[in-house]
């Protein structure tokens, strides 16, 4: 494990090495916003969808979802297009050639992607629901495709920050100070992006992560297996000792603030069937508490450096687990049940507008929801090997980022 | 990849399934509050969808017109604000505007109308089913395939450079070996993005199934002719196979009757048009449905059944019936109702050609005087020369006269002024209307009801008390006699009631409006029903609609 940066790249025949004064380029504020805006966009468009239920193209939320896919793909699209014909040579040399024509960016290729994914997915949804009805389910085909658009150009946003970051190693006469400051600055552009996209990797399972579901050993299996990828991996890619829980914590943070900031405007529902009857938004969910076992990660990482990824994997993976099940188990069961969860703070309350109030499992685990303790150990058994694929998918994944140079 | 480009590809047209036998939209005549109006209603042919809602003020004048959905399964207390509709412009007293359907079944819009004579308010039942399965248009399929392939090909580009250019340092170049490596990874890229495009394109497959599967499929069953001394007697059986699929249950034990009548059956000779009855069979059990046959000649018939859930959700059966000939006299033949009436005309092909019996009519049209069999007549105004056109909200209107050509002010018939079926030429069209318009007077009553019911949930009903308590009810009403049985039924259906402004409800003239919009082009004959001398008589007229968006 590399907690320190390295030393400056030897210099072969075939590297040219890079001079200057490096700074951060514009498309990069640019796409870590555009991550910012989609993100933010398609959580205020779950709570709309809570509160109002009918949307249309133009809905506020999805303005904002689309403000950050015109960002996204103009800034990138520029990159590209700017590199491609009026770009010089180093910059051409710190670039991806495709099609024989095109100077990219890494990461501008993936938010461009993204971009034209998005864009493709609206006349696509808007044949959809005339042939299938109107909006009624998150995950649709047309949304899917709208879906990994944004998870491109989120995924775009946290490479084009890595490239850049890797880059600054190989300036030489660069002074120490303003080295560390590009660095830090870039290490949270990096917490930032990856952090969004964690974000949307929750909301996309969050229907299997609901508070009702936090004592049923699919629960894990779904946190095991979709987290660590992606908690691993950033702790990989860039040297720094509390990058996951840097990454964790941006997740905690958003989504904390939306929680709160969302339900205090007013809203009301505008489909019926409405059997519960709201004045304000609907706040999405109270975030998981990824940021514990993430720090259990961090400390892990760094106490056991020397290990090698196939040592570290098992360690990690169990750690991650056992912390993640442990703190999840009880505070999901408070969210579950306890009146002091039904607030602004916590969110407890909030429910869906078709779905009737008076619901007696509403704060109460059904029974279909609890497992005995067999079927709930050989869950968490099936748990436990996803959580090891994915912590070893996560850190091979994080080599790669750590490499990523253009 | 290739079957997701096939099925983007591969452009037809949408194909509108036949629900409601051709006529979806809802037309309603009536008073709401003290505004005079009639509304066009358009549901979506697929659920989750939005109903287009047009309402003409015929008098009064309205300053504001809002509309909202309620569902019987969430009633008043779950249905949403409502949303105004928009004044047409150059079109004065003309209002449009929408409302979300998003429950499968049985739903309404109500209305409520503010203007110069303070506030008015109607209700009017829709029943809310997908039925239009459509194919991607050639244009968008080609777009979306252009788009799709470019994503593919970008991926499988972007793929191939994280792996080997994008990790290299500045100026570097790749390595034979390393082009190796970007190669291979390309191809791997592609086998699994061409098996996500697999994957996706099975996904929706297996959606496009499942919505076929809930695609809206009218109820069958089974027309049979039975013999019960020496008389035919008419008999339909409900068809309840793959009911456990569509998860329809007991619901066969909700009916509810619809002006008095559980079952209201029309036979109408195909291909002449030439035979037609109305008349009203009674439950034997659950299933079965019976009712004496009358003195129709002899020859194949289509037989439309109307019937109404507990809900409001109204459905019409459709089978195809041959009737043996009948020898035995008019007045020697058992009924089952009082209303049950049958008439004969002349084809709708060859006017003019009619054999000679008791029971006969000469078909009319449009502006001409159509005699019915007492002598009296009705003329229905308009120009026999002039089409009327497709998807254009029409009020039909009659006007009813003695022989000696005085008005004649008609009896109510069933709680009505008028009864009028409208059959399209081949059958495919059809639709039990009435003067306050298309939908079941029943449906309307549900939601009536509902709305004043403040429980948040509609509770089902136990089906066998259910029944039992309807079958009790219609056979009290059949012991009553006729005068008593039509004011019970005008009161239940809330039209006897006076006020300061008169009858409510209907205008009580010799003429008499149905409001209709015929759904498609074609040949329609027109059977009118009204009640003289406690005789009910059947008037024929044919008219040809054309629709204007295909000349």
């Amino acid at each position: 494990m590399e907690t320190t940066i390295g030393p400056p790249p030897p210099i072969s025949g075939r590297v040219l090495p890079l001079q200057g004064n490096p700074g951060i380029p514009v498309y990069i504020f640019a796409t870590v916003f555009a991550s910012f805006c989609v993100i933010t966009g398609l959580i205020w468009d779950i709570c709309w969808h809570m509160s109002i239920g009918r949307d249309g193209l133009l809905s506020p939320p999805h303005l904002v979802i689309y403000l950050g896919a015109v960002v996204a793909g103009l800034f990138s699209g520029f990159e590209i297009l700017r590199k491609t014909f009026w770009g010089n040579s180093l910059e051409k040399s710190r670039s991806v050639k495709i099609w024989g024509f095109f100077y990219s960016s890494l990461g501008s290729l993936f938010c461009v992607w993204g971009a034209l994914s998005m864009l493709t997915s609206a006349p696509f949804d808007d044949w959809w629901h005339s042939t299938y009805g109107l909006d009624v389910t998150i995950l649709s085909p047309p949304h899917t495709v709208l879906i990994l658009g944004i998870i491109g150009i989120q995924f775009g946003a946290m490479i084009c920050v890595v490239a850049i970051k890797n880059q600054i190693r190989a300036f030489e006469g660069l002074n120490y100070i303003k080295k560390k400051t590009l660095d830090k600055t870039l290490f949270w552009l990096f917490a930032l992006s990856a952090g969004f996209l964690l974000t949307i990797w929750y909301t996309l399972i969050s229907e299997e992560l609901g508070r009702m579901r936090v004592h049923r050993s699919s629960y894990y299996i779904f946190a095991g297996a979709a987290f660590p990828i992606l908690l691993m991996s950033v702790g990989k890619a860039v040297s720094h000792k509390w990058a996951t829980t840097a990454v964790a914590g941006v997740y905690t943070v958003l989504m904390l603030t939306t929680l709160w900031i969302i339900p205090l405007f007013p809203a009301e529902p505008k489909l019926g069937p409405i059997l519960n009857h709201i004045d304000h938004y609907q706040g999405f969910q109270f975030p998981l508490l990824l940021i514990i076992p993430a720090i259990a990660v961090d400390y892990i990482r760094h106490r056991f450096g020397h290990l090698n990824d196939w040592q570290m994997t098992p360690i990690l993976a169990a750690s991650f687990l056992i912390v993640f099940f442990v703190v999840q188990w009880f505070f999901g069961g408070f969210l579950m049940e306890s009146p002091y969860a039904r607030n602004w703070f916590f969110g407890s309350h909030y429910w869906y507008f078709g779905n009737n109030p008076d619901w007696e499992y509403r704060y109460k685990f059904g029974p279909w929801m609890v497992e005995s303790i067999p079927v709930l150990l050989k869950g968490l058994g099936i748990a436990l090997l996803a959580t090891l694929v994915s912590t070893r998918i996560g850190l091979a994944w994080g080599n790669w980022m750590h490499k990523i140079q253009r | 990849m290739k079957k997701l480009l096939l099925i983007l590809l591969l452009t037809l047209v949408g194909k509108i399934a036949q629900a409601h036998i051709g006529s979806s939209g809802v037309q309603m005549q009536g008073q709401a509050g003290p505004y005079k109006v009639m509304v066009s209603v358009q549901p979506p042919d697929v659920i989750p969808g939005t109903a287009q809602i047009t309402v003409f003020i015929e008098s009064g004048d309205a300053r504001k017109i809002v509309a909202r959905p309620i569902y019987f399964y969430s009633g008043d207390k779950g249905a949403p604000t409502p949303d105004e509709l928009i004044p047409v412009p150059g079109q004065p007293g003309q209002f449009k505007g929408f409302v979300w359907l998003m429950e499968w079944g049985s739903s309404s819009a109500q209305i409520q109308i503010e203007g110069d004579k303070g506030k008015g308010e109607l209700i009017i039942p829709i029943v809310a089913v997908s039925t239009a399965e459509r194919v991607m248009p050639k244009e968008l399929g080609i777009g979306l395939s252009i788009l799709g392939i470019l994503l593919f090909l970008l991926m499988i580009t972007t793929i191939g450079a994280s792996v080997s250019d994008g990790i290299l340092k500045p100026g570097e170049v790749l390595t034979p070996r390393q082009k190796r490596k970007k190669w291979m990874n390309m191809g791997i890229a592609t086998v699994a993005c061409s098996l996500i495009l697999y994957g996706g394109s099975s996904w929706w497959d297996s959606w496009a199934s499942e919505y076929k599967e809930w695609l809206y499929k009218p109820m069958k069953g089974n027309a049979a002719i039975l013999k019960d001394d020496n008389q035919y007697k008419f008999q339909l059986k409900i068809d309840t196979t793959s009911w456990r699929k569509q998860r329809k249950g007991s619901m066969l034990s909700l009916l509810i009757p619809d002006h008095g009548k559980i079952m209201h059956t029309f036979l109408v000779r195909m291909p002449g048009l030439d035979a037609f009855a109305h008349i009203h069979p009674e439950r034997k059990d659950s299933l079965t449905f019976e009712a004496y046959l009358p003195k129709l000649p002899a020859g194949r018939y289509i037989v439309y059944s109307d019937i109404v859930q507990h809900s409001g959700f109204a459905e019409t059966i459709v089978d195809t019936l041959e009737i043996p000939a009948q020898n035995l006299k008019s007045e020697n033949l058992k009924v089952t109702a009082y209303e049950d009436t049958y008439v004969v005309t002349d084809p709708i092909d060859s006017p003019g050609e009619v054999p000679l019996d008791e029971n006969v009519v000469i078909c009319g049209k449009p502006g001409t005087k159509t005699v019915f069999k007492d002598g009296s007549y009705a003329v229905w105004e308009g120009k026999p020369d002039r089409p009327l056109e497709a998807g254009k909200p029409y009020l039909l209107n009659f006007e009813i006269f003695n022989p000696d050509g005085t008005p004649c002010i008609p009896e109510p018939y069933l709680g009505m002024t008028g009864h009028v079926a409208v059959v399209r030429s081949d059958g495919s069209v059809y639709i039990h209307l009435h003067p306050t318009g298309t939908f079941a007077m029943a449906a309307e009553q549900t939601f009536k009801n509902r709305i004043s019911d403040t429980s948040k949930i509609a509770k089902r009903p136990a089906p066998a008390i259910f029944r039992d308590s309807v079958d009790k009810h219609l056979a009290r009403l059949n012991a009553m006699p006729v005068l008593e049985r039509e004011q019970f039924l005008m009161t239940e259906m809330g039209m006897y009631e006076t006020n300061a402004a008169g009858v409510m409800g209907m205008e009580h003239g010799n003429r008499i409006s149905f409001p209709y919009s015929f759904p498609k082009d074609g040949r329609y004959r027109i059977f009118l029903q009204v009640k003289r001398n406690e005789k009910v008589l059947t008037g024929v007229f044919d008219v040809k609609v054309t629709d204007p968006t295909t000349l």
